[in-house]
């Protein structure tokens, strides 16, 4: 018989055999410095990935913190734009039919509306122009190095002699990294409001074109006064200077940007053509001013605003835009077209010939965004750059936005046989068959 | 005389150990092995398993020897991991057979062939008892821990380790009854012809 008492002492006294064990221990010894440097590599490399990884993250957040909400400014009824802060540009013309910007550094986003005759709108810096014919795009120029990207429609860059057109999505250089821009607040701006139907021929006759009340925060009143708040912000400067070049007659529009001193601008200062810096986000880019104010009257209420937030002087010969004294009474007094009779203005200035205005209209048409009308406009459009004018890249670019905006409509196979079309015009008509992107 | 080391001595080589003592270290080392080695013969057998059981064991106290505190001994701070491995392993390949039929390690022993058979038949007659009860009663009546130190290594309360203790202890004793080994078949059996021979 077994006794579990003297069976359970013995198994305690067993131990194991000394050579087994030293000979295990040694293995073990040579195990762990053979693993020892592989677990602190491990380790280092955990500890850079993490280290990378908070880098990056604290680079988001600085970006974003950093980057301060910006508000669009508009320029006239038809230009919006967003300067980054630390942006220099200056505003070297806008008219009715044009309106150009030149930067010296930083990033400008701009954005065109369509309207009822064709508008102009370039940006230019670091030996590149970009311009659109209604789109959102931005130019950015660091260190003399231009990029444009496209954020909608598409853009001509100008580089030399070369022009190259930039799709939406797209940037040139292709290979340049994308900056943020400020596309996303223009895109949530809403259409400025249009002029009735016959005035249209009045501006084709050389009239100026209506201009929107300034129902925006932004412009030009509401900025002297907004930005006269902020402390050591110099676009109140800015501001008030273009406050008071906003009296001058259309014909110095150009305020700045050839060297020349502008028409006479009641108390302003002579334009200068230096570039000026802007730090803050607020650009001073003028859109239309309340035009009973005399120009002293309110040149002297910018200052005292300015005075008022004690900013910096401004420079001299800022950015100006002007507004003819007629042009807001004429905006204010005429009265929302409707949709219906938009379409009918296109077709109208279709027979007359007027293309341009034609496809305008049929884009403000688009921009509506009406089920009914905006695809019937946007293929109007198309006919019209695939007929008469003959811009296959315009054809292309409504047809995709066809194809996108109203992919259920039955104007849809039209569009993409007007696609098709400008491919092959385009030498590329390999890409008719390939998936839209 | 047993082959162990005291506790005393145990914890001075720890002390060494942890302050740069190489030589210290190993015969520390070689010491934990002796003791995690049986204590895992008993509770998981022979076989791949507890081998691991083993290599894991002394690899987490390779590491862990620097972090040591000295609040237990550094055998039942050995035994605790061991403890912590067979069980994570058991439950990990519950498909192996938790003793290996005929197999008796016993080689590993500094053990004359009773012993060695004796020990054996032991490890047989743990193998028919519960995983808790087996863990509980190997710490306790082999590796002569406390209550409070065995209820440290599983896990549960003293009272609850010393509850599994007792009832471990009764079973053995039944089972060693209902068999009625002799001392013939201890020094006939060396290995597997222990069992075949014995069940009558």
């Amino acid at each position: 018989m077994v006794d579990l008492d003297a069976m359970i002492e013995r198994a305690r006294d067993a131990a194991v055999r000394r050579d087994i064990a030293e000979a295990h221990v040694r293995e073990l010894e040579r195990w762990t410095a053979h693993s020892a440097p592989r677990r602190w590599l491990g380790w280092l490399a955990g500890a850079a990935a993490a280290t990378a990884v908070a880098a990056a993250l604290a680079m988001v957040v600085a970006r974003r913190a950093g980057a301060p909400d910006v508000a669009p400014i508009r320029i006239g009824d038809r230009v919006a734009l967003v300067a980054e802060p630390g942006t220099a540009y200056r505003i070297v013309r806008a008219g009715g039919d044009d309106t150009a910007i030149e930067i010296a550094r930083g990033a400008v986003t701009a954005r065109l509306w369509p309207g009822t005759r064709p508008h102009r709108l370039a940006l230019q810096g670091g030996g590149v122009v970009a311009t659109a014919t209604g789109t959102v795009y931005s130019l950015t120029v660091e260190s003399g190095n231009a990029s444009v990207h496209v954020d909608e429609g598409t853009v001509d860059v100008q580089v030399g002699a070369a022009i190259h057109t930039v799709a939406a999505g797209a940037s040139w250089p292709p290979d340049r990294v994308r900056v943020p821009g400020r596309a996303s607040s223009l895109l949530a701006l809403a259409p400025p409001p249009r002029a009735p139907a016959r005035l249209a021929g009045d501006r084709a006759a050389g009239n100026p074109a209506p201009s929107a009340a300034p129902d925006r925060p932004t412009d030009a009143a509401d900025a002297a006064s907004s930005t006269g708040a902020s402390a050591g912000s110099p676009a109140v400067a800015a501001t008030a200077s273009s406050a008071a070049a906003a009296t001058a007659p259309p014909s110095a529009t150009p305020a700045g940007a050839t060297g020349t001193p502008p028409a006479p601008i009641a108390s302003a200062p002579p334009p200068s053509p230096a570039t000026t810096a802007h730090a803050p986000a607020r650009p001073p880019a003028i859109t239309a001013a309340p035009p009973a104010v005399p120009a002293q009257r309110r040149t002297q209420g910018a200052s005292a605003s300015a005075a008022a937030g004690s900013p910096p002087s401004p420079p001299a010969g800022l950015r100006t835009v002007q507004r003819p004294e007629s042009e807001p009474a004429r905006a204010t007094s005429a009265t929302v077209s409707t949709i219906k009779d938009r379409w009918r203005l296109a077709r109208q200035l279709r027979t007359e010939g007027k293309l341009r205005a034609a496809v305008a209209e049929c884009l403000a048409i688009a921009d509506a965004r009406d089920s009914t009308w905006s695809p019937i406009a946007l293929v109007e459009a198309i006919r019209i750059y695939a007929g008469p004018l003959a811009d296959s890249a315009q054809v292309l670019a409504l047809a995709d936005r066809v194809i996108h905006e109203w992919p259920a409509n039955t104007l849809v196979p039209e569009a993409r046989q007007q696609r098709c079309r400008a491919l092959h015009k385009l030498g590329r008509g390999g890409e008719c068959t390939a998936p839209l992107p | 005389m047993k082959a162990v080391v005291p506790r005393s001595e145990l914890a001075a080589l720890a002390q060494r150990a942890q302050s740069g003592d190489a030589t210290a270290r190993r015969d520390l080392l070689v010491e934990l092995y002796r003791a995690v080695r049986k204590h895992v013969y008993l509770v998981i057998g022979a076989g791949p398993m507890a081998d691991d059981a083993v290599q894991e064991t002394m690899i987490a106290i390779d590491r862990g020897l620097a972090g040591f505190r000295g609040e237990a001994s550094p055998r039942t701070w050995a035994l605790s991991i061991a403890t912590r491995k067979a069980r994570r392993l058991r439950r990990q390949e519950a498909r192996y057979e938790l003793v290996e039929a005929g197999i008796a390690d016993t080689a590993v022993f500094d053990l004359g062939p009773v012993a060695s058979a004796e020990l054996a038949l032991l490890q047989r007659a743990l193998a028919t008892l519960a995983p808790k009860k087996r863990d509980a009663f190997v710490l306790m009546a082999i590796g002569e821990l406390t209550a409070d130190e065995a209820s440290a290594a599983l896990g549960t309360f003293p009272s609850t380790a010393a509850s599994r203790y007792r009832h471990a202890r009764a079973e053995l004793k039944e089972f060693l009854e209902r068999r009625n080994f002799d001392e013939v078949d201890l020094v006939t059996a060396t290995t597997g012809e222990l069992w075949s021979t014995s069940t009558r």
